[in-house]
C-alpha cells in the first residue's frame, strides 16, 4: 500500500495481523524518517493539471462582469460600480486578500483544505495579490494586450513560497505551489503553470471560465 | 515470524508529501493487516492487495 506524511519528524507505524475470527495474530513495527523538502526548489510541471477546468476568457469576464476599470499598464483602481459592490477585503489564513467575495471564499476554502492536508506549505506561502485592475503583462518587445488581466476583477490570485515569486515561462514550478495546487483544482480555479509557452505563470491561479459562469448561473454575482 | 514488513527500510528517510510504499508478508492465518502512525499525525488506510495471507 502507499502513504503520504503530512507532517516532518519520526514515525513509528504499527503493524497489526488479524485472523479470519478477527483476532490480532501478528504484530510489528517500522520507524521512518519524515523530512521537509526545499519547498522553493524549481520542479517540473506535471502532466495532467487542471482537470476539468479551463482558463477563464476575456469574453467571458467582461460579459459576466463588464469591464473593472481603465485598462492600464499597472495596478489602477477598480472604477465599475457592480465590481466594487462585490469586492471584499479579509483574511483567507495566511494572508489577507482582497477580490470579489466568491472567489475570495474559494481562496480561503483552497488555503483551509492546503493548511490541514499540506501544513509545512502553508506555513512558508505568500501572496503577491489578488486584486489588480490592469492590462495583461506581456514580455518586452510585444505590443501592449488589449486584454484585462484577471486580476483586474479580483478572481486570481499569485502566491509566493518563502517571499520568492516562481520564474515566469520557465516550464517549472515551485515544489510547494505543486504540493497545494490540488486544493485549488478542488474549488475549480485554473492553474497559471497551464498557460501555453512563454506565458506559463506557476504563481497563478484564477476562476475558472466554468466557474464564473457557474456564479453567473448561481446569482453570485450581483 | 507472522508478520513482516519489507520495505521501507528501518529508519528510511522520505520528503514530505512523497508517497511511501509499504510492503510486507504475512503467513496464511492473517486475514487483514492495519498500520496506524502511533503519533496520531496520520492514520494509515488498511491495505489491501500488497500484504495478506501468504503474499
Amino acid at each position: 500500500m502507499s502513504s503520504r506524511f503530512n507532517a516532518p519528524g519520526t514515525r513509528r507505524i504499527v503493524v497489526r495481523g488479524f485472523n479470519a475470527a478477527n483476532t490480532e495474530v501478528g504484530h510489528t513495527e517500522i520507524q521512518i524518517v519524515v523530512t521537509v523538502p526545499d519547498l522553493g526548489a524549481l520542479v517540473p510541471i506535471p502532466s495532467g493539471i487542471n482537470k476539468g477546468v479551463s482558463k477563464a476568457l476575456h469574453s467571458t469576464m467582461v460579459s459576466v462582469l463588464g469591464k473593472p476599470g481603465a485598462l492600464t499598464a499597472d495596478c489602477s483602481a477598480v472604477t465599475d460600480a457592480k465590481i466594487k459592490k462585490l469586492l471584499v477585503t479579509r483574511s483567507v489564513g495566511p494572508f489577507t486578500v482582497q477580490g470579489i467575495k466568491p472567489a475570495v471564499d474559494a481562496v480561503e476554502r483552497a488555503l483551509a483544505r492546503a493548511k490541514q492536508e499540506q501544513p509545512e506549505v502553508v506555513k512558508v506561502l505568500g501572496t503577491a495579490g489578488m486584486l489588480c485592475c490592469r492590462r495583461v503583462r506581456r514580455a518586452p518587445g510585444q505590443p501592449p494586450s488589449p486584454n484585462f488581466s484577471n486580476h483586474s476583477w479580483g478572481t486570481a490570485i499569485d502566491l509566493k513560497i518563502k517571499g520568492a515569486l516562481d520564474p515566469r515561462g520557465d516550464g517549472m514550478t515551485q515544489l510547494g505551489i505543486l504540493m497545494i495546487s490540488p486544493f485549488f483544482n478542488e474549488e475549480r480555479f485554473f492553474w497559471g503553470a497551464g498557460f501555453k509557452g512563454s506565458s506559463e505563470d506557476a504563481m497563478h491561479f484564477e476562476a475558472s471560465n466554468e466557474l464564473v459562469l457557474e456564479w453567473k448561473q448561481k446569482v453570485l454575482l450581483g | 515470524m507472522p508478520l513482516t514488513i519489507t520495505a521501507p527500510a528501518a529508519n528510511k528517510k522520505v520528503l514530505l508529501g512523497q508517497t511511501v510504499d509499504f510492503v510486507g508478508a504475512a503467513d496464511g492465518g492473517i486475514q487483514r493487516v492495519e498500520l496506524t502512525a502511533q503519533d496520531g499525525s496520520i492514520v494509515l488506510p488498511r491495505p489491501r492487495s500488497r500484504m495478506g495471507s501468504g503474499v
